[in-house]
C-alpha cells in the first residue's frame, strides 16, 4: 500500500520513474503503526526540568510528545486539557455529510501519557500567569513550568441579530455541534437551501468552508436535488485554493453541483431561530447588493473566532488590523510571546511562554515579488491543524535547547513550517473515494525581518480534483493524526 | 622592609666611612646603617625572577657575596624575604608568598644590589568541588593557579569514576558505575578534594542539525519518516537528497512533494536526507 501509494505521488511528478531510479530503492513498505512509535530516549539530562502544556489538540499534543521525544526521559510534560478526548477538526465535514461517524474522530492521550510519559491532566484553566509561567486550575490547582507553552484553540464570537448557536451551530469546532449539523442537514426539507457565513480571516482551516460548500453541494445533488448552497464570505475572495473551488462552485465535471459564492459579505442580521440572513454583498461589478431576510434550510453561521480569554485576559495578545480579533503575537524561531515590555522596549516581556496553534499570530509576509491576490488571506502563517502540528515541534525544539544550554539557538534561523491540507471536493470514503483537490504552502524564515516569508512560488495547489487525491487524503489524515496522539 | 642578617661587626666597622645609601628610605636607614657602599661587584645570584605560591618559602643560593647581605621585599604584603649565610662569602636567600601578587625583591652587599622579580601566585583553585556526571559520560575540572606544570590526581580509577589529567588546566572524570566518592588534585603545594557523584543518566544526545526541519516531513510520512506515505528513515542521503532534488525541480503540477520539495533551499533540503539518513537505524 505505501509503496503504491508512493508511486503514485512519483507518476504524478514531471519526471517518469525510470528517469528517477533512486526513488525505487525508498520504495519499501513502511512498518505497521504499532511498530513506528518511537521510544523516548532514556535521558536524565533535564531530569528536574518541566515543561507545562495547556491544550491537548494538534498544536499542543505534538508539542508534549516532541518534548519528550527530543528532551528524553528526564523532562517531565505535563499536558492540561478540559477533554478526555479529542475530536478532530480535520475531516468533520465529512461527519456532516454522513461519511464518517464522529467516533472516527476521536484521539485519546492513551499513547501520550502510555507510550511517550507525558502527565495528562485533564482539567479547565481558569487563568494564566505568564510573568510566573503558571497556570491556575478552575479547580484552584497551579502548575508552573520551566516553559509554559499555550496551545487553547480559539473562542467562538458572535454575529449580529438574534444569533443563537444553539440553534445554528457552527460547527466550527468538531463535536456534538457537527452531529448536530448533520441531523439539521438530514432533516432539511428539499427546496430548502444551505446558507454558509464565514467570517473575515483570519480564521480556522482558510479551505474549510469552501470545503462544505462542496460537500454539502454534492449531498443535496444525491439527496435535496432542490436545493441549493449559498456560501457568504466576509472577505473579497475565496481565501485557499481559489482556482479548484470557483471550478467546483461553477459546476466543473469533477463537481456537478453548484454553489452561489458571494464575498464581500456584510451581515447586517442573522435569526437563528427564524433560520433568515439579512446582508450586503458586492456582485462581480463591485456594485454593492442588498439581501434581506433570506430564508435557508440550514443555516450555518461561522462566526468570527480569536484567542480565548486565558490568553487575552494575560495581556498576551493583540488585535488583528484585518478582523479586529485578537490573537497571540509570536517569535517564530521559538514560538514565544512576541508582547513587548513596553512600547518602546521591545524586548519580550513573557520569556518563556510559548503560544502554538490557531491562538497564535505569526508575522509573515509574501515573498518579494509575489504577483497574486493580495486578497488572498495567506501569507499569513494559516491557522490548521497540519502546520499546528509543525508549530508544536518548533517549540518543543526551541525549548529542549534551551534547557540544554544549547547557545546556538539564538543563532538558528534554518526554519520552515509547512501547511499542508487535502480537501473533498466531493463525498467519499475509504472504499469508495470522492474526488480532493490538495494546497501545500512552505514558509520560511526571514531572519533580518524576524517573519516567516512564504516561500517563491508558494502556495501551489493541486491541478485538479482526483480520487488519487482523495486516497492520498486518507493516508494523510491518519499520518498528521499518528505524528500528533500516536 | 630590610631584613640584616649576621652582619659582621668588623666589616660594618670597615666600610662605614663609606656609606651611602641615597636611595633608600629612612626605614632603610635606620636598620641598615652605615653598611651599604657604592657598588664594586655585586653578589652572584641565581635568579632573575621568582614565582611563588601563597604560602610557599622559595630559596635561591647566593655567592659571591662580599660584606654584609641585606635583602628586601618593596612590597611586603605580597611577600616577605631573608638571608642566611652559610660562609663568608655566599648563603642562601628565602622568599616566603604572603598574598598574591608582585614585588621587587633587592638583594644588597657591600659591592652592589641585585633585584628581580618575584609573582606571587594565588593557590590552585578546582572547579567544580562537586561533580555530577553520567555513567559512561564524561565531565572536566578546571585547574587554574596550579604551582607547577604537572598537576596529578589520585585515585585515577575507582568502580565510580576514572580521572586523568588531560592539561596543566583539565582534568577529566568519566563516570563507570553508579556510586559517589572523590579524587584529590595536587600541584605539590596544594591539595584540593572534589566529590565526584556519578548517576546512571544517559549520555545527552546532540542536538542534531536537520531534527526539526526534517519533522516537516512526519505529518504524511509517520513520526521519524515511517508509518504513513512512503517510509523515508534510514537509506543513504545522497538518496534521499537527489530524491528531494528531483522533486524540487519537478514542475508537475500535480505532485504535492514537487509544490513542497520546491519550498526548501539546498542546504535545508541536504540537512533533511542527513538527518533522515541516520533515524530508526
Amino acid at each position: 500500500m505505501h509503496r503504491r501509494q508512493f508511486l503514485g505521488l512519483m507518476a504524478v511528478g514531471a519526471a517518469s520513474a525510470a528517469t528517477m531510479p533512486a526513488l525505487l530503492t525508498l520504495s519499501r513498505p513502511g512498518p505497521a503503526r504499532a511498530a513506528s512509535l518511537i521510544p523516548v530516549p532514556a535521558d536524565a539530562s533535564l531530569a528536574g526540568k518541566r515543561v507545562v502544556v495547556v491544550g491537548g489538540g494538534m498544536a499542543g499534543a505534538a508539542t508534549a510528545k516532541y518534548l519528550r521525544l527530543w528532551g528524553g526521559t528526564g523532562l517531565a510534560v505535563t499536558l492540561i486539557e478540559q477533554a478526555p478526548t479529542y475530536t478532530s477538526n480535520i475531516m468533520s465535514n465529512m461527519v456532516i455529510v454522513g461519511e464518517r461517524t464522529i467516533d472516527s474522530l476521536a484521539y485519546r492521550y492513551d499513547t501520550l501519557t502510555g507510550w511517550y510519559g507525558v502527565t495528562v491532566v485533564q482539567g479547565t484553566v481558569a487563568s494564566v500567569n505568564p510573568a510566573a509561567k503558571s497556570v491556575t486550575l478552575a479547580s484552584g490547582a497551579v502548575y508552573t513550568g520551566d516553559a509554559l507553552v499555550l496551545a487553547p484553540g480559539l473562542e467562538f464570537g458572535s454575529l449580529p441579530g438574534a444569533y443563537d448557536v444553539a440553534k445554528t451551530p457552527h460547527a466550527w469546532q468538531a463535536g456534538a455541534q457537527t452531529v448536530q449539523l448533520a441531523n439539521q442537514l438530514t432533516a432539511m426539507a428539499d427546496g430548502t437551501d444551505v446558507v454558509i457565513t464565514l467570517p473575515k480571516a483570519p480564521y480556522r482551516c482558510p479551505p474549510g468552508p469552501y470545503e462544505r460548500a462542496c460537500v454539502i453541494a454534492d449531498w443535496l445533488k444525491v439527496n435535496r436535488p432542490s436545493s441549493h448552497v449559498y456560501l457568504l464570505d466576509a472577505n473579497p475572495s475565496i481565501q485557499a485554493e481559489a482556482a479548484n473551488f470557483a471550478s467546483a462552485f461553477a459546476g466543473s465535471s469533477a463537481s456537478g453541483y453548484t454553489v452561489t459564492y458571494r464575498h464581500d459579505v456584510v451581515i447586517g442580521s442573522l435569526d437563528s431561530a427564524a433560520r433568515t440572513v439579512t446582508y450586503t454583498y458586492k456582485d462581480d461589478t463591485g456594485t454593492v447588493q442588498s439581501v434581506t431576510a433570506q430564508p435557508a434550510g440550514v443555516l450555518n453561521p461561522i462566526p468570527p473566532m480569536q484567542a480565548p480569554p486565558i490568553l487575552r485576559n494575560a495581556g498576551l495578545c493583540a488585535a488583528n488590523p484585518a478582523n479586529g480579533m485578537a490573537y497571540a503575537p509570536v517569535a517564530p524561531l521559538t514560538f514565544e510571546s512576541a508582547i513587548a515590555v513596553s512600547a518602546t522596549d521591545p524586548t519580550p516581556r513573557f520569556p518563556g511562554v510559548h503560544v502554538v496553534g490557531d491562538a497564535s499570530a505569526v508575522p509573515a509576509e509574501w515573498y518579494p515579488g509575489y504577483t497574486g491576490s493580495a486578497s488572498v488571506g495567506i501569507p499569513g502563517v494559516p491557522k490548521a491543524g497540519h502546520i499546528g502540528n509543525q508549530e508544536g515541534k518548533t517549540a518543543a525544539s526551541a525549548i529542549v535547547r534551551r534547557l540544554r544550554g544549547d547557545t546556538t539557538l539564538a543563532a538558528e534561523t534554518d526554519l520552515v513550517l509547512n501547511s499542508a491540507c487535502y480537501t473533498p471536493i466531493t463525498r467519499g470514503n475509504a472504499t469508495s473515494p470522492g474526488t480532493a483537490t490538495w494546497l501545500s504552502a512552505v514558509y520560511e524564515y526571514d531572519a533580518p525581518a524576524k517573519k516567516m516569508y512564504a516561500a517563491q512560488g508558494q502556495p501551489r495547489a493541486a491541478s485538479s480534483a482526483t480520487t488519487r487525491n482523495f486516497s492520498d487524503m486518507l493516508v494523510w489524515f491518519n499520518t498528521v493524526m499518528g505524528d500528533t496522539f500516536a | 622592609m630590610f631584613l640584616t642578617r649576621h652582619r659582621r661587626a668588623s666589616q660594618a666597622r670597615t666600610r662605614s666611612s663609606l656609606l651611602r645609601v641615597s636611595p633608600m628610605s629612612a626605614a632603610v636607614l635606620v636598620l641598615v646603617g652605615a653598611v651599604l657602599a657604592a657598588p664594586v661587584v655585586a653578589a652572584s645570584l641565581s635568579t632573575t625572577s621568582m614565582t611563588v605560591s601563597v604560602g610557599e618559602t622559595a630559596t635561591r643560593s647566593v655567592t659571591s657575596v662580599s660584606g654584609t647581605v641585606t635583602v628586601a621585599s618593596s612590597n611586603a604584603e605580597v611577600a616577605s624575604a631573608s638571608y642566611r649565610a652559610s660562609s663568608r662569602t655566599g648563603g642562601t636567600l628565602a622568599v616566603t608568598g604572603v598574598a598574591p601578587g608582585s614585588t621587587t625583591v633587592s638583594l644588597r652587599d657591600r659591592n652592589g644590589t641585585k633585584s628581580f622579580a618575584v609573582r606571587v601566585a594565588a593557590p590552585m583553585t578546582v572547579t567544580p568541588t562537586e561533580l555530577t556526571v553520567g555513567v559512561g559520560a564524561s565531565a572536566s575540572l578546571t585547574v587554574a593557579n596550579a604551582a607547577s606544570e604537572s598537576i596529578t590526581v589520585s585515585p585515577t580509577s575507582t568502580t565510580v569514576f576514572a580521572a586523568r589529567v588531560a592539561s596543566s588546566t583539565t582534568v577529566t572524570v568519566t563516570g563507570v558505575g553508579v556510586g559517589a566518592g572523590s579524587i584529590v588534585v595536587s600541584d605539590g603545594q596544594t591539595k584540593v578534594t572534589v566529590a565526584i557523584t556519578v548517576t546512571a543518566a544517559a549520555v545527552q544526545p546532540p542536538i542534531v542539525k536537520g531534527q526539526l526541519l526534517a519533522s516537516n516531513c512526519y505529518q504524511c510520512h509517520g513520526t521519524y519518516g515511517s508509518g504513513g506515505f512512503e517510509s523515508i528513515d534510514g537509506a543513504s542521503a545522497s538518496e534521499i537528497y537527489s530524491q528531494l532534488k528531483s522533486y524540487a525541480a519537478s514542475t508537475s503540477a500535480n505532485s504535492i512533494m514537487a509544490a513542497h520539495a520546491a519550498g526548501y533551499t539546498d542546504a535545508q533540503l541536504q540537512a533533511i536526507a542527513n538527518y533522515l539518513s541516520t533515524v530508526n537505524k
